[in-house]
């Protein structure tokens, strides 16, 4: 096979998804491609460039895919054994994320002209962070609902970079984002040097579902990986979680493009997108939100559902509980991680106050740490690397919400202590779950409409 | 094969020593002490709420028990090897199945999940047993479901299979089918079957041992020969006073009419005929009862 054909083959399987979703994405362009023109000869000015921010945002969140895609063909004995080395598979999934750092480069230029390399760089340090990292399912769908629901204040009517591209901690962040990237990529390039091929009993599973493409995450996953296995239980019935999270989101979208359309059909101003100014307050408060909602729920029903496979999975309490932990973990890392990178998104396009920029480091800090965070759930054999997790994620979440809320409060040494205390409370109460968890009784568990 | 495993092969299935379990203050089982060896197909009866659920649950190790201990293959149940647990099979009472998966796909998930996977039979029982392999789960009926759980904890050729209620939801023709199926499987060797039931009619087709729970303890843990042979309907002619009745041991039940009447006595033994004839009994039959009707005497619902 040509190197060609090589990095052909590679970016088809990268990109090209199944045929319900293919047909998903087409119309989604197609349907924001006539709107959009339809909108902009109608006379609104702004709707080609909305549109393109739009489309824009849908491939960040395809973007999610793309890691967990290069993961399975990492994991595969038989792409390991073909001509097609990793080293064309790393390389083909860095175009495409140069790609999209060039769509968002294009939407941010079309809006202001300036400091368009640090935006390339801050961009192309995070997409190289991805790329090196691994994704779940959750994290597309809260992406593409976060940024529906708050791609708005993506939009104001003029937005100025310069400050930023003068401010220390900007080029500070696109430092600590590229070094992250950079030992990101030479842990997976180790991770591929010492692993060069899966145990013999995990194979890929990388067969297309013809059923709607909300299922179509599920089918993709490690056959013969007991965490995997237990990941598509919890998960694969994931529908009501998923109901709620579509049905909020589309509410939402529906609220902003419906109340805009409505304004603009009336003969008022045409406001494409809400507009938060300088709301960040509510903008951290709606990211927040969802990912806990989504936790609380997912919790509850894989704690249910462990019951069930108590004779299936091997191992003991314990180590279900880490299986349950590690689950959790990956949802949890997976939604807060687009949480953080939209916060930076919405720094670095100016709707954070300038004077907020310590926030942003905090949060592209807290970000790349979860991403490590999120790396060693999904790279982990075992779960072994419980601990070890926990006690990275401890300053990653000390770094978030101390962040976050020093940045709105001013007082961030009481913030930062606030957020240890409760991170260290949870700690403790993760002690205790897994001395609860020894003697839980799986018979009093609710069985009862567990999917 | 490891030498314990070879080990546990030939000796007990799984033990319960003095089992004891309180779920909410309550006291649901006490002080039950049974054994299961391979070959025993074993019948377990009680009437709702008597614990049945909760003696199954705890003896896979699903729950603690408050006293004593059970074990499968001599490992604490609570803590079985991913070994042990290759070697049950369990149908619980409600399906736990995932409904948004189609048969086709959960069977390609346990097959990862059970090394033993037996695919063969799958495709054998799958259309025999009219099952969709496309259809999602949760579109199924509640018989279907049943059916699919009973597949697949058949799937992975279990030593152990533990069925809690699994006709509760199958039409006449689908019980038939499955007593069939477990009637090939029973007579596969080191194969140990428990399964309760309220259709004590098909049980007793399949059986070989039979245990009762009535308030939480287990009043009868026999042999089903045994228990034909123990629990006998003795017909007789001549009057019997009501002392002399009192003083008969094990009288579960008692009818009289002009001529004669019957007795049902458990604890049966050809000594006790001649204590009979010794009270002026005359014409003495002895009859034996089908299963249904000793579990309806054993639990005094024929009293009334």
């Amino acid at each position: 096979m040509s190197s060609v054909s090589q990095y052909r083959t590679c970016l088809a399987y990268l990109v090209v998804p199944n045929r319900a979703y293919s047909i998903f994405i087409l119309g989604l362009v197609l349907a924001t491609t006539a709107v959009s023109i339809y909108l902009y000869l109608r006379g609104a000015e702004r709707a080609l460039q909305a549109g393109w921010f739009f489309l824009t945002a849908c491939f960040s969140v395809g973007l999610f895919v793309l890691p967990f895609r290069m993961r399975q063909l990492l994991m595969s004995r038989a792409f390991v054994l073909s001509s097609v080395g990793p080293r064309v598979l790393i390389a083909s999934g860095a175009f495409i994320c140069l790609l999209w750092a060039l769509c968002v480069a294009i939407a941010v230029y079309s809006v202001e002209g300036l400091s368009i390399v640090a935006v390339i760089l801050v961009f192309w340090g995070t997409g190289s962070l991805l790329i090196a990292g691994a994704t779940v399912v959750p994290a597309a769908f809260l992406l593409a609902f976060s940024l529906l629901m708050f791609l708005p204040s993506l939009l104001p009517a003029s937005v100025s970079l310069a400050p930023l591209a003068q401010s220390f901690e900007l080029w500070l962040g696109c430092v600590i984002g590229l070094l992250l990237a950079l030992a990101c990529w030479a842990s997976l390039h180790r991770y591929v040097q010492n692993h060069p091929l899966a145990p013999s009993e995990l194979s890929l599973e990388v067969k297309s579902s013809h059923g709607p493409f909300f299922t179509w995450f599920a089918n993709v996953r490690l056959s013969g990986s007991d965490f995997d296995n237990f990941l598509k239980v919890v998960q694969n019935s994931g529908r009501p979680v998923l109901t709620f999270v579509v049905g909020s989101g589309l509410a939402c979208v529906m609220w902003v493009i419906g109340g805009s359309m409505l304004s603009w059909l009336r003969g008022g101003e045409f406001l494409f997108w809400l507009e938060f100014d300088n709301e960040s307050g509510m903008f951290y408060l709606g990211f927040l939100f969802i990912p806990a909602a989504m936790a609380l729920t997912v919790g509850q029903s894989i704690l249910r559902k462990t019951r069930t496979l108590w004779l299936i999975l091997p191992g003991d309490r314990k180590r279900q509980m880490k299986y349950v932990e590690r689950a959790f973990g990956v949802f949890l890392a997976s939604a807060f991680t687009p949480l953080v990178l939209l916060a930076l998104l919405a720094g670095a396009w100016g709707l954070v106050p300038v004077d907020k920029t310590a926030a942003l480091i905090t949060g592209a800090t807290a970000f790349s740490i979860l991403l490590f965070y999120w790396i060693m759930f999904i790279y982990g054999r075992d779960e072994s690397w419980i601990g070890i997790v926990n006690l990275l994620a401890a300053p990653a979440l000390i770094g978030i919400v101390g962040g976050i809320a020093g940045a709105h409060t001013g007082s961030w040494l009481w913030m930062y202590l606030l957020a240890a205390v409760i991170v260290g409370l949870v700690l403790i109460i993760r002690i205790k779950l897994y001395a609860r968890w020894e003697r839980i009784d799986y018979t009093q568990l609710l069985t009862a409409r567990l999917f | 094969m490891s030498a314990d495993q070879e080990k546990s092969m030939t000796g007990t299935t799984l033990q319960a020593s003095q089992l004891q379990r309180m779920l909410s203050g309550q006291t649901i089982l006490q002080d039950i002490s049974l054994t299961v060896a391979p070959g025993d197909v074993v019948g377990l009866l009680g009437k709702n709420g008597s614990g049945k659920t909760t003696l199954l649950e705890t003896l896979l190790g699903f729950g603690f028990a408050s006293f004593g201990n059970c074990s499968v293959w001599g490992e604490e149940s609570t803590k079985m090897s991913s070994d042990c647990k290759q070697r049950i099979g369990y149908v619980p009472q409600r399906d736990e199945l995932p409904g948004e998966m189609t048969a086709k796909q959960l069977f390609h998930l346990y097959r990862q999940l059970r090394p033993r996977w037996d695919g063969d039979m799958v495709e054998r029982l799958m259309p025999a047993w009219e099952l969709s392999e496309t259809k999602r789960i949760r579109r199924m009926s509640e018989g279907q479901k049943q059916k699919l759980a009973i597949v697949l904890a058949l799937a992975h050729q279990p030593e152990l299979l533990v069925l809690d209620e699994p006709v509760a939801s199958l039409d006449p023709i689908a019980r038939r089918q499955f007593f069939q199926q477990l009637m090939d499987y029973a007579c596969s060797d080191n194969r140990a079957i428990i399964f309760s039931s309220h259709i004590v009619s098909d049980m007793e087709r399949i059986v070989n041992r039979i245990w009762c729970l009535q308030g939480g303890q287990l009043s009868c843990d026999r042999t089903l020969d045994d228990l034909y042979e123990s629990v006998v309907r003795v017909s007789y002619k001549g009057e019997l006073a009501q002392a002399q009745k009192v003083a008969i041991e094990g009288l579960l039940h008692s009818e009289e009419d002009r001529v004669g009447g019957q007795l049902i006595l458990n604890n049966w033994s050809q000594g006790r005929l001649i204590a009979l004839q010794n009270c002026g009994l005359e014409n003495i039959t002895v009859s034996g009862l089908s299963l249904e009707e000793i579990f309806l005497y054993l639990h005094g619902a024929k009293h009334e």
